[in-house]
Formats: structure tokens, sequence, C-alpha cells
């Protein structure tokens, strides 16, 4: 009977689960956190889809900046719908009143609905309640709903009236469920709902106020959306509109949960590839044990390729169990754990059984699996019958024949550009994958290092004449030495641990010291012209002021560039998501150097001339000349690019991507920005005497949003820290199948000592040395490349100054050395416990 | 009058196994004199290689009293068994048993690092030198043939000038000329330190070249004098 692959590999399967249950669990776990991370995303996506027009607040949203449509454009929306409802939001302040004194006052964002909101879902209220009457006008005054968190940030309660703007509200309810919160619901303000009708008298929303309207259509059918799009588009051509629908309801939400799980993809897939030293661990030693009965295979006539196929087939067969294991829990995990973790985020979460992330899971790492599993395996069938049947004898060589290398650089090639290729953000991807790879690499070679150095420090007297040093640094740089292994193991997970707290770190030393001390205390938004002296002196009037500086602002929307859609130009730029505030001046601002072009004279009254930031231009691809239009209240302004500015947006000083000349702009309404620099102690103060004398005007709070985005930012640590922490728990499951097999190594050494004479103790000691060195040289080195990677990210990737953080490295120096100490330790207990005799005498 | 090394008082080593409880030694009762070699030959599964497991304080007896060079080991626990291999013992196993990880002088040194002895260095390498293995100082046992192996563990056996020397079955895996060359420079050592040699064998003519032979078979000794050992010997062949 002819042989093939199919049967010996049957035959091998035999009693094989033993042997690979290392390959199992670490391609499981792998397996479970790709599926986890994959389900998440797809849960929100799902919910995304699911519940588009609540977010969305309806099927299409027409928006529009400072302005209310007009007649003629209302009339045009309400004949293309079967329900249109008008929704304002904008920053404003809550004030709390005693008399006619404010005592305290919070930023909040304010929704202005009509009768119609909200168009789909259900805006539930607390104590329960329809909305009828809540929000008003009864005893004087018009009833708002609020988040809970601005009854907590005043000290107030319900049916406690706040003034915002020039109106008095009564609270009447908090809000429980806001259909169409989307991103909104991270936002640091409170956000109070409140009537249209009674924003009226409020003086908010006065010409050059800023403050966004959308106009929430219900279709009569679906089908209709493309077309109406169209119309709109063009009824409201250079009128400064922008379009939404359900086909994309939350764009931000989505952008943001799609670079968050890619980023965790990465981790799983570095978890992954640490499980993949695990593969090649397992199948390493499986294949030993098969030395002879490849050598029989060769020597009775099986072909390299026959072989090769049986091998590949049983490691293949148990990395899929270890796969579909793995991914069907991770999948059952979020179904069942989803619901609860996820019972505080306002996020619209959809959990269910999805196919793709399985899939997803299971092709990785089955990719995985067959890099890790061909190079050794390769190795072994490189080997001649006389050395596989010398059961002693080492493979010749650390690399495979050609052949092998070209499989397993394809496959990697094949699985790195389909994961770039579907990834939201390839740069970060293929960034993220080669350094995978290239720690890997890194720490193969350190490992060596680390081998060469022990092998010249044993030379050394000092450590030489005492034994345990002499067998800790021998087993290190020795033959069998599991230096390099466990290194792989644990050395990516410590370096991603590294990089992450490196980057934590500096961010928030950069937010907490250099940002908070050189930004004002706050930013000033909504001054009118006529309340502009009168704020300054305001003010300055109170002490330990130390600077104020003020800039009209306007915004608007960048259409189009050199007369073509701006998008066309400029593709996904951030200066054209939005509105972008834009400013005018007579003069340069101080802390902006002009560096390319010229300036405009101060009594320059010809077309529009713009100076636009120059980082900016750059990377929309803009030159000196080139003309920019700008939507403002629905109107297009179009002007040349004169001058490019130096501008550093993280500087916390007024900045516009846009300044004009003056007279170009300065007949349209607008408003004033200013900043004001404060001692802490005295922001109260200046907070209460400015909601007095100008409701109108918003502060935003820098310090307090800087505290905010500080502590975001540690939530995104923790996370991205507990998705590599599946690395470091791969890693230990290696580490364990590490000493499972060199465990027969220490039981032999410990063996040979006792009967040379060496006490438990003197072993012990020598085992506990020898974890040590390696757990704190992949600490150490993990520090260094995280160090490195973290280094490049601050200084290149966010344009910081990159710091040091030495905690975080001694913590990531301990963990190597506890990680390592503790399994070592584990797997000492049989070597200290064998009778020699048993253990030499079967050599024998 | 003949001084005594190792002496053995009814001696019993029994296992328990699936099938039983298994007598590996019954009743032993001899006398091993001091600056002697004895051969401990004997089918296999006799009880040899246990037997001198049991000198070396490397297995615990079931049963019975053995004493080594005036300690009774049965009375000491296990870290002054290792002590007193450390001090008084040298052992030479069949499959030469030297640590992977090191080199052929690391492995020589073991023992003089655990007494703490000075000038480690240079006496391991007098010790390589001395069974002729000068050119493999740094050479790890991997890199080394059977023969070399045997002479790196005989260096390490000897380096401390033990009392006693054990060796099961030194020439076993070897072929004839390196077994003849160890077996000759375990003799040399032997007289150089003046210690006791006690050898597990099959070989007759190593066998013939010791002082005193035991013969083992089922685990009793059934003959310690040449003459009977002879004749065993050829009765089993």
């Amino acid at each position: 009977m002819k042989l093939n692959f199919f049967k010996i590999a049957r035959r091998e399967l035999r009693g094989g689960l033993k042997d690979f249950q290392v390959l199992i669990l670490c391609v499981a776990l792998g397996a479970f956190a790709i599926s986890t991370i994959g389900s998440i995303k797809r849960s929100i996506e799902a919910g995304l889809e699911h519940q588009s027009s609540e977010i969305l607040g309806g099927d299409a949203v027409v928006r529009l900046t400072y302005r209310f449509a007009t007649d003629e454009e209302l009339n045009f929306l309400k004949s293309n719908s079967i329900a249109l409802s008008e929704v304002t939001d904008f920053r404003s302040m809550a004030a709390v009143l005693k008399g006619d004194e404010v005592t305290d006052s919070t930023l909040i964002q304010v929704k202005g609905i009509d009768q119609y909101y909200p168009l789909y879902g259900k805006l539930k209220i607390l104590p329960a309640q329809t909305r009828g009457n809540v929000l008003s006008k009864t005893d004087g005054s018009y009833g708002a709903i609020v988040a809970r968190s601005l009854l907590d940030r005043l000290d107030i309660a319900l049916y406690d009236h706040i003034r915002v703007g020039n109106s008095l509200f009564q609270i009447r309810g908090i809000i429980d469920t806001e259909p169409d919160a989307g991103s909104n619901a991270f936002s640091y303000a409170p956000r109070v709902i409140v009537l249209n009708a009674a924003l009226k008298y409020s003086g908010l929303l006065a010409p050059g106020s800023m403050f966004e309207t959308e106009y929430r259509m219900k279709l009569k059918s679906l089908k209709n959306l493309e077309r109406i799009r169209e119309e709109v588009s063009i009824a409201f051509d250079n009128r400064g509109l922008r379009w939404r629908d359900i086909t994309n309801p939350s764009p931000s939400l989505e952008r943001f949960v799609s670079r968050l799980t890619s980023f965790l993809l990465v981790m799983a897939l570095a978890g992954l590839a640490v499980g993949g030293v695990g593969v090649a661990l397992t199948v390493t030693s499986y294949l030993e044990k098969k030395r002879s009965a490849i050598a029989i295979l060769k020597t009775s006539g099986a072909t390299e390729f026959l072989i090769f196929f049986t091998y590949l087939s049983v490691t293949s067969f148990f990395a899929l169990i270890g796969l579909i294991l793995g991914s069907i829990i991770g999948s059952f995990t979020i179904i069942l754990v989803g619901p609860v973790a996820f019972s505080n985020i306002p996020l619209p979460v959809r959990f269910d059984f999805y196919l793709e992330p399985i899939l997803q899971s299971l092709y990785y790492g089955f990719c995985i699996s067959l890099i890790f599993a061909i190079w050794p395996l390769g190795r072994m069938l490189g080997a001649n019958v006389a050395t596989l049947l010398s059961q002693a004898t080492e493979l010749p060589k650390f690399y495979p024949s050609l052949k092998y290398q070209i499989l397993v650089i394809t496959i990697t090639l094949f699985m790195v550009s389909n994961f770039v290729i579907l990834s939201p953000q390839p740069s970060l991807s293929s960034w993220a994958f080669g350094g995978i790879i290239i720690s890997l690499i890194m720490f193969a070679t350190v490992a060596q290092l680390l081998r060469f150095l022990a092998r010249l420090l044993v030379k050394l007297k000092f450590i030489s004449k005492k034994v345990q040093f002499k067998m800790a640094f021998s087993s290190i740089s020795g033959p069998n030495s599991e230096t390099t292994l466990t290194m792989l193991a644990i050395g990516l997970g410590l370096s991603a641990l590294s990089t992450i707290g490196q980057i934590d770190y500096n961010l928030r030393s950069n937010i907490n010291n250099e940002l908070s001390q050189r930004s004002p205390a706050f930013f000033f938004i909504d001054i009118q012209k006529t309340q502009l002296d009168e704020f300054v002196v305001n003010a300055l009037n109170i002490n330990t002021v130390s600077e104020t500086s003020t800039a009209p602002m306007l915004r608007g929307i960048i259409s189009k560039i050199n007369g073509l859609p701006a998008s066309e130009v400029a593709g996904d730029h951030w200066a054209l998501s939005g509105d972008r505030g834009v400013s005018y001046a007579q003069q340069p601002p101080k802390h902006n150097s002009v560096i390319e072009g010229s300036w405009w004279s101060e009594d320059y009254a010809g077309e529009p001339l713009i100076s636009f930031a120059k980082t900016e231009a750059d990377e929309i691809g803009l030159r000196i000349g080139d003309k920019i239009t700008l939507n403002v209240l629905g109107r297009d302004f179009t002007g040349t690019i004169s001058n490019f500015r130096e501008v550093n947006f993280a500087s916390m000083q007024i900045n516009f991507l846009m300044i004009f000349d003056t007279h170009s702009l300065k007949s349209i309404p607008h408003s004033y920005i200013a900043t004001v620099y404060l001692n802490e102690d005295y922001e109260s103060k200046l907070l209460r005497t400015t909601a007095n004398k100008f409701p109108n005007v918003t502060a935003i709070p820098i310090r307090q949003l800087l505290t905010r985005v500080s502590e975001n930012l540690e939530t995104l640590a923790i996370i991205t820290r507990w998705s590599s922490s599946i690395t470091i728990l791969t890693g230990i499951i290696v580490l364990i199948g590490v000493a499972i097999n060199t465990e027969k190594y220490r039981i032999y050494e410990a063996s040979i000592l006792k009967t040379l004479g060496a006490t438990n103790t003197v072993i012990l000691q020598s085992f506990t040395l020898r974890s040590a060195i390696i757990g704190i040289g992949a600490g150490f080195f993990a520090i260094i490349f995280g160090g490195i990677a973290s280094w490049g990210i601050v200084e290149f990737v966010m344009n910081g100054t990159f710091r040091f953080d030495l905690l975080s490295s001694i913590i990531i120096i301990l963990m190597g050395l506890t990680i390592n100490l503790i399994i070592g330790l584990l797997f000492s207990r049989k070597p200290l416990r064998m009778e020699a005799a048993s253990i030499l005498r079967k050599g024998d | 009058m003949t001084k005594i090394a190792v002496e053995l008082k009814h001696v019993y080593l029994t296992f328990n196994s699936k099938i039983g409880t298994v007598e590996v030694l019954k009743d032993i009762n001899l006398q091993i004199p001091q600056n002697k070699s004895t051969a401990l030959i004997g089918p296999s599964g006799s009880g040899k290689s246990s037997l001198l497991m049991l000198i070396g304080g490397l297995q615990r007896a079931t049963k019975g009293e053995i004493q080594a060079l005036g300690q009774n080991l049965e009375q000491l626990d296990e870290n002054e068994l290792t002590k007193f291999r450390g001090e008084n013992l040298g052992v030479v196993f069949q499959a030469f048993h030297l640590i992977p990880t090191m080199t052929a002088l690391e492995n020589v040194s073991i023992p003089l690092d655990i007494s703490g002895a000075k000038e480690v260095g240079s006496r391991a390498k007098a010790a390589l030198i001395s069974v002729n293995l000068g050119h493999r100082l740094h050479h790890y046992p991997s890199q080394l043939s059977g023969g070399e192996q045997q002479r790196v563990a005989l260096a390490r056996a000897v380096i401390t000038q033990p009392s006693l020397i054990l060796a099961d079955e030194p020439t076993g895996n070897l072929d004839q000329e390196a077994g003849n060359t160890v077996m000759q420079m375990l003799f040399d050592q032997k007289e150089v330190h003046g210690s006791t040699l006690i050898v597990v064998t099959h070989s007759l003519e190593l066998a013939e070249l010791c002082d005193q032979t035991i013969v083992l078979r089922d685990g009793s000794i059934i003959s310690a004098n040449r003459g009977e050992f002879t004749g065993f010997m050829k009765k089993e062949k």
C-alpha cells in the first residue's frame, strides 16, 4: 500500500494531545483575544447600524453653523420629509443664583429641541414622566432636563433653577436616555435640554454666537435617500450645509471605535506572535521525540514532501483545535460578559454571535501557527538520517533550508499585508507589525548577547569560585539554554507594557506639567464686540490675572480649494472635518511667525487675503497664491493665501488655522474669544463676576478639561495595558512550556550536583539566580526596546519631548524577574526532590 | 590488620511497584577493605548498581546498616549525606553524566567549587591534563567523544582526592581501546590518591584487575572470592 501523509498523520495523532497542550493553549489564547476584540468591534458596529436613525436623530440631517435655515430652505426640507425636527446645539454656562448674584457656574452643552424631537427613539427622563409639558413655561420659567453630573457639579437638586444666558430654567428632570447622544455622551460638559422657543430670549443665539442647527428629516422611504442628498446639495450649494444620513450616523464615534479596536487587535496579534514561540517550542520538542520515526520514514523511501505534510498536518490539527476553542470562547465571553461590562458605557452595543471575528481569529491564528511550525519542521527535515538517529546530537543549523525560509517569509508577508490592507489605520498597523517582527528578532539577538555575556562572566574569578554562580551562568550560556525562548516568551509582552507605560507617562506629564502650567485658566467665547473692553477690564481687576488676550472669531467651513470641492483636494484632512475657527487681523499674532510669503499692510482693503498654518498647508498641499473658499453663515468667501505662519496648536494659546485680512471679514457678524491667565485660587471669582456681568459669555475651564483629558488617557492606557496582558499571559504559558521541556535538564543537573556534594540549598540558589538573571535581562531589554519605540512615537508622531519614566521601568524589570522566578522555582521542586540515583541510573 | 572502608550489615532494598514489592537487594552483608579495589559483578538486574548507589549514599536502604569511612550513612540526613559525598566520594558513571552546559574544565571544577577549595582553575586544568585532555579544556561534553567524556568524568571524580571512588560500569559505553585507557587511568588515580575503588562491571578483564570480587545474583551476594567468581562468570556465559 502506498504511503500517504494523511494515513501517517492519522497514526501520529494518537496520543499526541499530551505533547501539544502548550501549543493548544497558546494559540487558543491568541484566538480568544482576537475574537473578543473583533466581537466588541462588531457589536458596536451592529449597535450603530441598528440604531443609526436614533443616533443620527433622523434618516438624514442637514447641519448649519451659526444660523437657522431660511424659510425657503425649510420649505425645501419639509417637502422632502414626512417629519422635520429642528435642534440647536451649543456650549454655554449654567449659573446658580442667590438673589441676583451668581454663586456658581459651569460649562454645559445645550440642546434646543422642538415638539417633534426625537423623531426616533425615546428621550427617557427621571423621575419617570412623559415629556409632555416638562420643558414648557410654567410659573414664569421654562423647564430643563439635565445630565445628573450637572446637579453634582453645581451642588443643586431637582426643581432648582439655573440661568443659561439671560433666561432662567427650572430643572424638572434628569436625562436617563438621550437617544441621539452619540459621541457627546463622552463630553466634559453636562447636557442640558430645553425648548428652542425658550432660547429665543436667552441672548445665546444672537448673530455671531457659536451655535449649530440641525434639521432632522424623517423620510417617506429610504430609497429616496441618495436622490434627496443630491437635491439638497444642489439646493444648498454654497450655503455651508453639512449632510449626514443613516449610512454613516456617527463617523467620529465609528472612527474612534475602529481606531481603538484596530490598535487592540495589533496588541492581540502580538500575543499571538508570542503564542507562536509556544508553537515553535511544542513542535521542536515533539519532533525531538519523533527523530527516529522521521529517520525511519526517510530510510523507507518517504519523500521530504510527504514527511513535511505529515507532521505539518499533525501540528495544524492541534492548532485548529486551540484556535476553534479560543475563538468560540472569545465570542461567547463577549455575549455573556459584554452587557455587564458595557452597562455604564453610553454606546449602542448589540451583543450577538458574529462569524466574522471568529473567521478572523482562525485566519490569523492559523497563519501564525504555520509560520512558527514550518521553521522547526524544516530544520528537522534538513538533518540527515545519521544525525536524526543519534538522539544526543543537536541539529546542526538554526535555519531550515531556503525553501522553508521562503515559505515562512511568504506566509508572513501575506498575513501582514492582508492585515494592513484591511486595517482602518494601515500606517499604524504596518508600524506595529514591523515592531512585533523586529522585537522578536531583537529579543532572539539579545538572548544570544546575554548568553555571550554569561560566558564571559563565568570566567571571572568572583563568579567562578561560587558554584551557584558558575552553574547559573553556564546554564544561561551553554547548550540547551532556555535563555532565547524565555526572552522571546516574555520580552514582547514586557516591551509592549514598557512602551504603553512610557507613552502614558509622557502624555500625562506633558498635560499635567507643561500644558497646565503654560495654559490659560479659561478660554472665553461668545464675547460680543460691545462687551469686549469691559470684559478685559473686569478680568484685569481680578487678583493675580497676569495676562489676557483676545481675538475676533468666526466659524466657517472650507468648501473649496482653487475652485474644486475641498475634499477632492485635501481628502479627509482634519481641517475639512466640520467648521473651523477663523479670525482676522491687521498684524500677525505675536506667537505666530510668518515663515513664507508676506503679511498684508495694516490698511489693506483689497481682495480677501489669507494667512494659513504652515504644517497643515503642507499636509494639504497648499501653496502661496492658492485660493480657499470659506463658507461663513451660508455665504462663500474666497481668499488668496498670501503667507504661511508657524502655528503650534498645542501651545494652548489662541491659534487659528486661517487668518483673513481685517477688511474682508470685519463686517460679518461675529464674536470674540479671550484667554485669561490667573492663579488657580481666583478662578472661581473670575467665573462668578463674568457670569454676573456677561451671562451670554461661555467660559471653558482649561484645567478641568486637561484633567478630563488626562483621565481619558489613563482609561485608554488601562485598556491597552489589559489588552497587552494577553501577551504576558501567553508568554507565561510559553514559559511554563519551556520549563516543562527543560525540567529534565534541571533534574539531571541537580542529580549530578548532588552526587558531587552540592546541597539542595546550593542547587536552589543556582536555579534562582538563573531565573532571576534571565528575567531581569528580559525586563531590561524590554525597557530599552519599549523606550526606543516610545521615544520615536513621542518625538516624531506626537511632536513632544520624550522623558524617561524610571518608575514604570522598574516595574517592568520587577515583572520580568517575578514571572520568571515564580515559574523557575515552581519547576525546581522536582529536581530538588528527586533521588539522584534514580535519574543517573536511567542513563546507564 | 586491614582497615575496612565500607561495611554493610543486613541491608535490604525493596521497591513497591504495580505488580507488588520488588526485592532488589536481600540481606547484604559485606566488608570492603580500605585502599583496595573491589569489583561488583553479576548479571543484569542482580542489584550491583543499586548496591553501589547505597554505598555512595545516593539511595537509601530499606533496612540495614551501611558504614562508609566510619560514618553510618543511614543516620545522616540529606544535607549530611551530600556533605559526606562531597568530602569523601568520587563517582564515575557508565553514561558519564557531565553537565552539558559546562565545558570540560568547568565540569571538573565543580567538586572543588562546592568544597570551597583554592586554585580551582589550575587544579582542574592539571586534572584534565593528567587524563590527557589538556587540549579539550573548553569543549562542551557534546563536542567530546565517549572516551573523552569518560576521562573528564574520571578527572572530576578524583579531583578532590576522595577516599572512596565508585565506578558504575565505567567502560560500558566505550570501545575496547577507550575502555582500557579509562580503566588504566582509574587504577592509576586510585594508586596516586590511595583511594578505595569499587567498580561495577561486566568485564572479566577488569574484574580480574581488582583485589576483591563480589558476585551478586537476584539481589544476594553469592560469592566474594576470585575463584568462584571466575567459575560463575563462565557458567553465566
